[in-house]
């Protein structure tokens, strides 16, 4: 299945997701106008939360993207963990009509 | 070639090869720049620019997308070392930004900083900045609106045709303004105002890209016209 949400950050940038899953995340493709420090490490946030459970809540999701930005020492601006996890977690919803 | 020009200006620094650069210029022929994580098929509209013969790239820088009308905005980047800067990404806007707002001051408009990479007049938007950091320097694309189309930026941007309606183009004529529309001064008093507020108290010496540079934009701008690159995302 493939879904799609955005999601404007309060005080932050635009974040739109595409996402492709059936019982765990296949594909994920953030997008938008917010900066990342160094950039190649969007890559590996999208990358990481491929496999994940479908199911997953909002705050695992959530708690996943923070270990990975806490890893790789990666600079977010204009967006958060949090966001990311309430976009993907929205664009999966909308398409189970949750 | 504008953003190859950049790239191969910050790699030069990185190799200790060219000193800490400020860049104006403007886009010949009027282009549409995105950001390094949006969409190019999501943002602009490829069929109107490629007729109207304006240009479409991915900068390396994130951000938004923007509309680099020729005769309607000064565009500058600056580079150097990171070292130079502060090292929050946040205070590095701000000072940046603060020597735009000196030199708009010289031609008595007053502006304000409004975090993370905006400058406003009265609450309206004059002018956007994008930053990146890699291997050690620090480079940071802004433009300065001079003249407002909003109709244009709406025929090369993707906006859903519902919204390109007199009410929505109020509504950015509300949330964005003009160096003209606040002060009748020419592209030229406007280019030194912000010149003279980047450089004040600092040595500085004009100068054309070196050949070294110069090769390598052409180089590096072979990727910034390929489809690889533009639409990565």
């Amino acid at each position: 299945m493939y879904s799609a949400a955005k999601l404007k950050v309060p005080g932050g940038k635009l974040i739109s997701v595409k996402v492709t899953y059936w019982h765990t995340i296949d594909g994920v493709q953030i997008l938008g106008d917010f900066f990342i420090y160094p950039e190649e490490s969007l890559n590996a946030i999208e990358k990481s939360l491929v496999g994940m459970d479908a199911k997953a809540s909002e705050q695992e999701i959530s708690r996943h993207v923070q270990s990975v930005v806490d890893r790789n020492g990666i600079t977010l601006v204009g967006l958060t963990p949090e966001a990311i996890a309430q976009v993907v977690k929205q664009a999966i919803k909308s398409l189970n009509g949750e | 070639m504008n953003m190859a020009i950049d790239e191969s200006i910050l790699e030069h620094i990185r190799d200790g090869k060219s000193e800490p650069t400020i860049r104006f210029y403007r886009w010949n022929p009027s282009a549409v720049s995105i950001g390094r994580f949006q969409s190019m098929n999501d943002e602009v509209n490829i069929g109107q620019c490629r007729s109207e013969g304006i240009d479409f790239v991915r900068r390396i820088t994130g951000g938004g997308a923007v509309y680099h009308d020729h005769d309607g905005e000064l565009t500058y980047s600056i580079l150097g070392q990171e070292s130079l800067f502060p090292k929050s990404i946040w205070e590095s806007y701000r000072m940046i930004c603060g020597r735009i707002i000196n030199g708009l001051k010289r031609i008595d408009i007053n502006a304000q900083f409004a975090p993370i990479n905006d400058i406003l007049v009265n609450g309206k938007k004059i002018s956007g900045n994008a930053q990146t950091r890699r291997e050690g320097v620090l480079l940071q694309h802004g433009t300065i609106l001079y003249r407002l189309n909003v109709a244009k930026m709406f025929s090369v941007l993707n906006v859903s045709m519902e919204k390109i309606s007199d009410k929505m183009i109020k509504s950015v004529e509300e949330r964005v303004t003009s160096i003209y529309s606040e002060k009748k001064v020419s592209f030229q008093e406007l280019y030194e105002a912000i010149l003279h507020g980047m450089t004040e108290y600092r040595d500085h010496k004009f100068g054309e890209l070196s050949r070294s540079e110069s090769t390598r934009a052409r180089e590096l701008s072979k990727t910034y016209a390929s489809d690889d690159w533009n639409f990565i995302r």
